[in-house]
């Protein structure tokens, strides 16, 4: 594979053309790394990266966006620590630098953000300073500063942030850039003298830029053409461009979910390599997520090599896996659980692979958990969703005897039925991996048969046996208890339908607020006469934070969903008739037989409700309705207590 | 004469003998840091035990490694914590105060996502606000919930606490098993209020076998879940006559509403009125024979004193009250009520922060919530204006050792500058301070002339009040000139003229005062201090997402306009959210007809009328109108800054609050109180 094949980069030569990108990963602690931070970076050398960029530090203490993000002069012991292991990978290290700028943070330093500027960012909307000539100087010395200590690290190079929450493209850019000195009439002074301030400080060792190749403002933004030339300008000082695109208007375009086509930047990595006539390596970011897709890429010669991230938290060992028989753990783009931007500071993780951020943490937890009698007995796993088909390879690639059972005619649980319909349709890589390798490991699934109570006991007396029978959504809500009139489907059991019917009007009643209650407003106004949205709270779709939100909107709009927010549903008088009511306002509007939707109200699917014994377990929405996440994580402590060599 | 006789009458909850009757009652603080409790805890209460206050309730600890609803939670279930404990227990006993810890499980009131684990409730039931469906515990997890409050009774034991209060209110487990709401089981934890009371009643009888007779021991209920369905004043009657019944209880602490769906009850804003939760209290009083507290806003000694003379509480939570003041219970002692700085009841630095997982601040009290900081030195690293060069001061502050007093001139009397006089005066320099209208507070006395918006400009009366006891009185009416500061040979100059409106490029050429073109163009400024007084049809057009529109709409609306709000975000009024102002303004503007159009960018103006387009859509209205306020950023007016700069001045020349950058209230503060100990 051309993806496998080595690529010189400065005075160096990458081992890989796959580059684990820079990203917020919520694991270090009072801005510097951590012993967390270090193993999950680690994983991903030890699995086979060829570049691996670190999280992004701040230069200078004016800059903290969120709570845990690095700063510079915390990091060389990290850093050090990290460049020491990577020697024995062959792995390229570099290190991420930058300043947010206006698009940071006031709560944490409490202090103004600091741009060149007054112009605030849009969703936080906070003004921030402009700089003053003195601040500049600074601000120029803390890069060099940075810079030195991450090569003294022994790093081998710095990148610089021309991307989104960078102070150097808001100078770059006439959107935030409106000053009346030299830095104002010659945007890319203050980019010229990063670079030269950062050169001198590194010397001959790499230098990447991450540099957005269009702002999507068409009313003010930089466009390709003008980024590349800037590109080209600083093109002799720098040894490895990595394309994205977006802007302060535009920033889900960082990493979008799985609405955007993979490598999307693609076109912006041709016009960059022409720019440039191929004197210095380009990367394309954004949604590879595919060998397959990465390998064209590369032999049609759109780029020189591929940011591979999201695909990197789902597989550390992703490139490792390249080379064997076992498929890696496929991204699926949804960003449920990499995204941790937010002020919860939630750690990066992976809704496919729990493990991920948590490498040295969960391995511990599961080792001081595991005082149970080793049980030899075959397993039984009643389920073949994600957490059932997880046990199962799990186990089987230990060697245990596993079989699955499930009652439906299809494998797959949740992910083959939201396939169905077509917006998840990504979804069907994971269940097609949990299949291959599940064949490979020669795991029986017995599919379409409903297993019983009885059954169950039966099977307890010379097994150990797992419901992972997910959930169903069954449950009505309690303010249309009194309407049984309603046709009402959840959300869950809409998946799983295969036909949709035409409807006159549907009502949606939404209590999440995620892509869950998006998927089913736009599933519903293809075939409805009229959608309604019904949510208590203020805007729609308030929890979707996954970077759609924006163009999940839209998408309402423009498919013609009514939306009502700050309202209810609540059953009527009349039969078959429900009343969406203002929560603030005597505002009302009656619907006649309208099919009723419900998000995310969903009950435990366990076929045993009160049975209790030593060899039964449950796992997943069985255990408590959530997400695939937990489902997968109940699977891998479960295997590992069933596999534990503790006392007999 | 003691002022205040009552409040200040000692009192037993149980075993244990209380100095007066004014808590400190439980709140998250965001102080904790890995699950234990930080030197941040200690100073924090510490400082409140020597403000006088009679009894602190800590913050809730947790009682099972399933309950992580929020990251900087104390895991009090983890034996590390004794240590943490006796540090604050000592620190407080020491200043005379008594304290109690709050334990808790949060049950389905929580998510998985710090914890990984499933979350506990009574039934599969969502909360309205995590949307997390939880596991039914079954016997052995309720076996297993209580041994955990045993577990962390034990601790508060090992750790000094003179009590335990169980938290049965807005957000825990044993309110989800009391409330019929989320409490669906059929078993004898179901179905009647006995039944649903079991939890408690065994939590009761658990604790108190955990501590023994000589820790007192409370539990908080809720006395009115203020959702439908919910918990009424005739359940928490009962209730607590249940609790009162096992004759374990020493003392009942109040609440009202649920801490995920009506939150704005519990910490209620300025736009609630003060005691409105105090019928609670009164209705318990009346049928248990135990001391009983009343919380909500309570902000002076006066109202506390009115609700146990008049029998309707035994003791008074003060809160927010003595976050915003540590030293509220010794001023009224001392009869010195007039100096308490009090709260404004505006939940932005401390309610706000907490939703967003950020240690606690206070907009009156810069200090709140950096105690522990205070005493370490200051790290001045050459210091320019309160731009980048302060940021090597972070949050450190000290005491100035010695140095002759310094001639320091303020201009701008919003406040940024009152605090940056009051932090300039306590340091001992001689303050000069100039304002250019005839009314001081800038920007925040406008703001509080709004409907509902009122006690914002207590603010102001403190820092003026305070400033007058230090013999500075600010010179109104008074534009101050660069000659004029240099003639006043300065040692330092600091610059807080805040900002100035600014026209939005949209409407440029729509000046209020241009005869041709209507609609005519305003701001809130202009509106607010009288110069404009918009009729008719008024668009208000928000940029910004917080009070400053939904103030204007309302005003405007009360006076007879009709009002539509106009935002680019996706719902009107995106930040009062965090405040807990959101739900009482819609309640009264819906009353006032103000519409709502959202996700619209303004794009021009007609003759007659606003251009939006709407950027979900690409679309684009017209709203006609005859007013339009524009609800954008501001300018920052640093023009006496930037001359002094050109004229040489660096160090001792300070540029702070919006003059900076228009922000908020806080920032002013902030970097007002930052001042006095960064004069060289
Ligand atoms: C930031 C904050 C956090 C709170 N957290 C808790 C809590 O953990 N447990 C509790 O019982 N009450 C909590 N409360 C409620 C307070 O105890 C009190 O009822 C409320 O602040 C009203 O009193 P006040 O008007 O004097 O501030 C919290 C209040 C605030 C302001
Ligand atoms: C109409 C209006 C309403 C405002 N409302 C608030 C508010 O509710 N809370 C707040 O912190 N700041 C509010 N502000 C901004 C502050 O008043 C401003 O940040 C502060 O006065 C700056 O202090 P300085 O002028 O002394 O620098 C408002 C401003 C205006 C014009
Ligand atoms: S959470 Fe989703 S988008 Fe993120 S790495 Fe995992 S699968 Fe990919
Ligand atoms: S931030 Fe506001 S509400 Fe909170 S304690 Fe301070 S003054 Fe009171």
């Amino acid at each position: 594979m051309k993806l496998l094949s080595p690529i010189p980069i400065g005075g160096y030569a990458s081992k890989n053309r796959v580059m684990f990108g820079p990203h917020l990963t919520n694991l270090g602690r009072d801005r510097a790394p951590s012993e967390d931070w270090l193993a999950y970076f680690e994983a991903r050398i030890v699995g086979g990266a060829g570049i691996v960029v670190t999280e992004e530090a701040s230069v200078h203490q004016s800059d903290w966006p969120t709570e845990r993000w690095l700063l510079a002069e915390r990091c060389p012991w990290g850093w050090k620590r990290l460049a020491d292991m990577a020697k024995t990978h062959g792995t390229l290290m570099i290190a991420s630098i930058g300043h947010a700028g206006g698009e940071g943070s006031s709560a944490y330093s409490q202090r103004a953000m600091l741009a060149p500027s007054p112009v605030p960012e849009v969703d936080q909307r906070e003004m921030p300073k402009e700089l003053e000539e003195f601040e500049i100087e600074l601000l120029l010395e803390s890069f060099s500063r940075a810079a030195a200590s991450a090569v003294d690290a022994g790093m081998n190079g710095v990148e610089i942030n021309l991307s989104t929450r960078s102070l150097i493209r808001q100078f770059l850019s006439p959107l935030s850039n409106q000053r009346s000195d030299e830095l104002g009439s010659d945007r890319s002074l203050f980019l010229r003298k990063i670079v030269a301030a950062v050169r001198s400080a590194i010397g001959s060792e790499l230098f990447a830029v991450r540099l957005t190749l269009d702002e999507f403002a068409p009313w003010g933004g930089l466009e390709p053409e003008a980024l590349c030339t800037i590109a080209k300008s600083i093109a002799s000082s720098v040894d490895l461009f990595t394309v994205t695109s977006g802007s302060l208007y535009t920033k889900a375009r960082q990493r979008p979910d799985f609405h955007t086509r993979e490598a999307f930047n693609d076109h912006l990595a041709t016009l960059l390599n022409s720019h440039l006539e191929r004197s210095t390596p380009v990367f394309l970011q954004g949604s590879v997520t595919s060998a397959a897709i990465a390998e064209v890429l590369l032999t049609d010669q759109i780029c020189d090599g591929v940011e591979m991230t999201r695909a990197q938290i789902a597989d550390p060992n992703m490139v490792n896996n390249l080379t064997t028989t076992r498929s890696p753990t496929p991204c699926v783009l949804c960003n449920q659980f990499c995204m941790v931007g937010d002020s919860r500071n939630l750690r990066v993780s992976c809704l496919v692979n729990p493990d991920a951020g948590y490498e040295r943490s969960e391995p511990e937890k599961r080792r001081a958990s595991l005082p149970m009698r080793r049980v030899y007995a075959p397993v039984k796993v009643i389920g073949a969703g994600p957490a059932g088909m997880e046990l199962a390879l799990k186990l089987a690639e230990a060697g245990r005897t596993v079989e699955i059972i499930d009652s439906c005619e299809a494998p797959g649980g949740l992910l083959t039925a939201l396939a169905a319909h077509g917006v998840g349709g990504i979804m069907l890589r994971l269940r097609d991996f949990y299949l291959s390798n599940l064949a490979s490991s020669k795991v029986r699934i017995e599919l379409g048969y409903r297993l019983g109570i009885t059954e169950l006991e039966v099977m307890l007396k010379d097994s150990v046996v797992v419901e992972a029978t997910g959930a169903t959504g069954s449950m009505i809500p309690e303010t249309l208890r009194n309407s049984a009139f309603v046709r009402q489907v959840s959300t869950q059991e809409l998946v799983m339908q295969r036909k949709i019917p035409a409807e006159r009007s549907v009502v949606i009643d939404d209590r999440i607020g995620n892509h869950e209650a998006a998927w089913a407003a736009e599933l519903a106004a293809q075939f409805s006469e009229s959608t309604h949205l019904v949510t208590p709270d203020p805007s729609p779709l308030s929890r979707l934070n996954t970077g759609d939100l924006m163009d999940a909107v839209s998408r309402l709009r423009n498919n013609g969903v009514i939306t009502h927010t700050l309202s209810k549903v609540r059953s009527n008088k009349l039969p078959s008739a429900v009343t969406i009511e203002s929560l603030f306002s005597d505002a009302k509007l009656e619907l006649h037989d309208p099919l009723l939707i419900t998000v995310g109200i969903r009950n435990s699917a366990t076929i045993s409700p009160d049975l209790v014994h030593p060899k039964l377990f449950r796992i997943g929405d069985c255990l408590a309705p959530r997400n695939m996440h937990y489902a997968i994580l109940e699977a891998r402590r479960l295997a590992d207590r069933l596999l534990s060599t503790g006392a007999d | 004469m003691q002022r205040f006789p009552n409040l200040f009458r000692t009192i037993t909850l149980g075993p244990i003998t209380v100095r007066n009757r004014i808590v400190f009652s439980a709140h998250l603080t965001n102080f904790a840091q890995n699950g234990n409790v930080s030197d941040q805890h200690v100073a924090y209460y510490k400082e409140r035990a020597l403000g006088g206050v009679g009894l602190i309730i800590t913050e809730e600890h947790s009682t099972h490694e399933s309950d992580w609803p929020y990251e900087k939670m104390i895991h009090g279930f983890r034996p590390e914590v004794v240590n943490g404990y006796i540090a604050i227990t000592e620190a407080v006993h020491q200043a005379g105060s008594r304290i109690f810890a709050q334990i808790n499980h949060n049950g389905a009131q929580g998510t998985s996502n710090y914890s990984r684990l499933p979350l506990f409730g009574p039934s599969p039931k969502m909360d309205p606000m995590f949307r997390e469906v939880p596991k039914q515990v079954t016997e052995s997890d309720i076996v297993d919930i209580i041994s955990g409050y045993v577990k962390v009774a034990e601790h508060a034991r090992l750790g000094g606490f003179d009590g335990i209060e169980l938290q049965c209110s807005h957000s825990s487990i044993v309110r989800q098993f009391l409330s019929p709401i989320t409490n669906e089981r059929t078993d004898r934890w179901g179905g009647s209020i006995e039944n649903r009371a079991r939890l408690m009643v065994a939590l009761i009888e658990a604790t108190r076998q955990a501590i023994g007779p000589n820790m007192a021991l409370g539990i908080r209920i809720c006395g009115d879940e203020m959702v439908e369905g919910g918990l009424e004043i005739e359940d928490a009657v009962k209730v607590a006559q249940i609790a009162n019944g096992t004759s374990m209880v020493d003392y009942i602490n109040t609440s009202i509403g649920i801490a995920t769906q009506s939150l704005y009850s519990i910490e209620a804003s300025m736009a609630i009125p003060p005691g409105y939760s105090l019928f609670i209290p009164a209705a318990i009083r009346q049928v248990v024979d135990i001391p009983v507290v009343a919380v909500g806003r309570f902000k002076d000694p006066s109202h506390c004193e009115r609700a146990i003379r008049d029998g309707q509480a035994d003791l008074v939570g003060v809160v927010r009250g003595q976050i915003a003041d540590p030293n509220f219970a010794k001023k009224a002692k001392e009869g010195l009520e007039h100096e308490i700085r009090t709260c404004l009841s505006c939940n932005q630095e401390c309610v706000g922060r907490m939703g967003v997982n950020r240690w606690l601040g206070c907009i009156e009290n810069p200090d709140a919530g950096k105690e522990a900081a205070r005493n370490s030195t200051v790290n001045s690293g050459g210091s320019l204006g309160i731009g980048i060069g302060a940021f090597a001061a972070s949050n450190q502050r000290s005491v100035r050792v010695a140095g002759a007093p310094r001639r320091v001139a303020v201009v701008g009397a919003g406040p940024a500058g009152l605090q940056a006089a009051i932090s300039s005066a306590r340091q001992g320099h001689l303050v000069a301070l100039f304002e250019a209208n005839a009314e001081v507070g800038g920007a925040l006395t406008l703001a509080s002339k709004a409907p509902h918006r009122a006690e914002l400009a207590d603010l102001i009366r403190n820092q003026l009040s305070e400033l007058g006891r230090m013999g500075v009185s600010p010179n109104t009416n008074h534009t101050i000139t660069l000659d004029e500061i240099l003639n006043l040979t300065p040692d330092a100059i600091v610059v807080a003229t805040g900002s100035v409106p600014e026209l939005p490029w949209w409407s440029v050429g729509h000046l209020a005062d241009n005869e041709i073109s209507t609609p005519k163009v305003t701001n809130p400024a202009t509106v607010l201090n009288g110069l404009d007084r918009p009729t008719g049809r008024v668009v208000v057009y928000d940029d910004l997402g917080f009070h400053q529109a939904t103030s204007v709409a309302e005003l405007l609306a009360e006076r007879g306009c009709q009002v539509v709000v106009v935002t680019p975000h996706l719902s009107v009024g995106t930040d009062l959210g965090l405040t807990l102002d959101l739900e009482t303004w819609q309640l009264r503007n819906s009353r006032n007809s103000v519409r709502q159009e959202v996700e619209c960018v303004a794009v021009g103006m007609t003759e007659t009328s606003i251009l939006l387009q709407r950027h979900t859509t690409g679309e684009t209205l017209t709203i006609e109108a005859d007013w339009v306020v524009a609800v954008n950023h501001g300018r920052s007016e640093n023009t006496l800054y930037r001359n002094l700069r050109h004229a040489g001045w660096s160090e001792g020349l300070f540029l702070i609050g919006d003059a900076v950058a228009p922000r908020r209230a806080h920032s002013a503060v902030i970097e007002g109180d930052l001042v006095g100990a960064l004069i060289p």
